[in-house]
């Protein structure tokens, strides 16, 4: 790599905005260059001083103390208890995750709610306008929404999701438990959103009564986040307007990088 | 190291980064708290800017936390304070919140349309861009001084989350270009401040 090269991207480095092989060959530069190294430097004492006036929004003594709550109790998860609640299929099927589970461990919970919202009135916005009323009515339910998300530190309402990575071989496995009954004409979706957003994939859980479980063949180490949304799906399984108030929705499980 | 940089590490209860950090990795509760309640605001202030709604900044800052809690036995105080480590994550993170948001908009048709609609849910003052300290406020000075588009471009890259190209593509001005004008602010800043330091001593 050369100096102008380096230098090119050292701004990028330390906002960590390359791609892991960019960071490599920035880092195998710096370290045979003293002059590249002296402004990498100079730089980074520079963002230190910028970051002292980003923006700040202060955060209540409560929302503080359910903050920690979560993080803290986020490392208990009752993985074993997952096994009470699931059929015998789903259950070997565990078993053998649980086993990759010790390998390489990632976790996190999601709520799901489902917003109720008036049948009638749907169908008459639906016929009527291009934007039906539960998505109207959105603002109100990401307001629930968030109530709830930040209630996970306090209680752990059902559903509940848990993702175990094996990077052995090279999967993810997403569990959703304790799902009620799910229409037919609605779908778990989950999306990953992989650190390279190049790899944003799609994928369809499978569901039966009390367990939806989906294989992702993807590098555990590159996921960031999956979110699992229920979607309406049409006969021709595309997107089409609800036939009940369940909505577009739902959170994301964070995964450790 | 300058004046400036050795008050961003050692703190007024005493306990610097480092033997928070140390005390963290032991999984002690109360050196998270203390980490919580030094450094969220900012963290939280980022996040609400760069993903626009209470939803996904809170999620952004409980795994900003929450890496911290899992990873601090990773981290190396040679690249930076503990802020810096933070605030350098969150952005990272709230960018791929903002952008999974986007990817998920795109392939909603009508969703897109209906979000539009709706106001994000943040509280009614959203970011306060208060100034903590007397060195945050001579900070914000010295930024006011660059030339503007240095200004603008500091900003679009470090607060509001758009990588050097998105940089580019807002100011209408070639990547290079873009590129120069983050360096040479950031080098700027620096020697403005290091400046004022020496006037101090």
């Amino acid at each position: 790599m050369k100096c102008t090269d380096a230098s090119d991207q050292l701004v990028e480095y330390l906002l960590d905005d390359l791609s892991e092989i960019e960071q490599d060959a920035l880092r195998q530069h710096v370290e045979s260059c003293p002059h590249c190294a002296s402004e990498l430097e100079q730089l980074s004492h520079a963002v230190e001083l910028l970051y002292l006036a980003a923006p700040e929004r202060d955060v209540t003594t409560s929302g503080k103390q359910q903050l920690i709550q979560q993080i803290v109790r986020s490392k208990r998860l009752p993985v074993e208890s997952l096994a009470v609640n699931v059929s015998s299929t789903s259950r070997m099927r565990i078993t053998r995750w649980l086993v990759a589970f010790a390998a390489g461990v990632c976790f996190a919970v999601v709520l799901i709610p489902w917003f109720r919202s008036d049948r009638a009135n749907l169908a008459t916005t639906s016929e009527n306008s291009d934007v039906p009323a539960w998505l109207a009515n959105l603002e109100q339910n990401f307001q629930q929404l968030k109530f709830v998300s930040t209630s996970i530190g306090k209680a752990l309402p059902h559903p509940q999701a848990v993702v175990m990575l094996d990077p052995l071989a090279n999967q993810a496995q997403l569990l959703v438990i304790n799902l009620p009954r799910i229409d037919p004409h609605q779908a778990l979706v989950a999306w990953v959103f992989a650190a390279d957003q190049r790899l944003l994939e799609r994928h369809r859980l499978e569901i039966n009564d009390d367990v939806g479980g989906v294989s992702i063949d993807a590098d555990p180490n590159l996921i960031r986040a999956i979110s699992v949304t229920l979607e309406s799906v049409s006969p021709e399984n595309s997107l089409a307007l609800p036939d009940e108030a369940s909505k577009e929705v739902i959170l994301k499980l964070k995964l450790a990088s | 190291m300058s004046r400036i940089a050795l008050h961003t590490s050692e703190q007024t209860d005493g306990m610097s980064d480092d033997d928070l950090i140390a005390r963290i990795a032991e999984r002690r509760e109360d050196a998270l708290e203390t980490a919580v309640d030094r450094h969220s605001a900012a963290v939280s202030g980022l996040c609400h800017r760069i993903c626009g709604n209470a939803l996904d900044a809170h999620s952004v800052m409980l795994d900003v936390f929450w890496q911290l809690w899992r990873n601090a036995q990773h981290y190396n105080h040679r690249r930076g304070s503990l802020r810096t480590y933070l605030l350098t994550i969150a952005r990272s993170r709230a960018i791929d919140q903002r952008r999974a948001a986007l990817a998920r908009q795109a392939n909603h048709g009508s969703y897109v349309v209906a979000m539009q609609q709706v106001k994000p849910v943040v509280e009614p003052d959203p970011c306060k861009h208060q100034m903590q300290s007397e060195t945050a406020k001579d900070v914000r000075l010295a930024i006011g001084k660059l030339p503007p588009v240095q200004q603008r471009a500091l900003e679009l890259a470090f607060f509001d989350g758009l990588t050097h190209s998105e940089v580019s593509r807002a100011l209408d001005i070639p990547l290079g270009t873009a590129k120069t004008h983050i360096r040479k602010g950031l080098m700027q800043l620096r020697c403005m401040l290091l400046d004022a330091s020496e006037v101090f001593e």
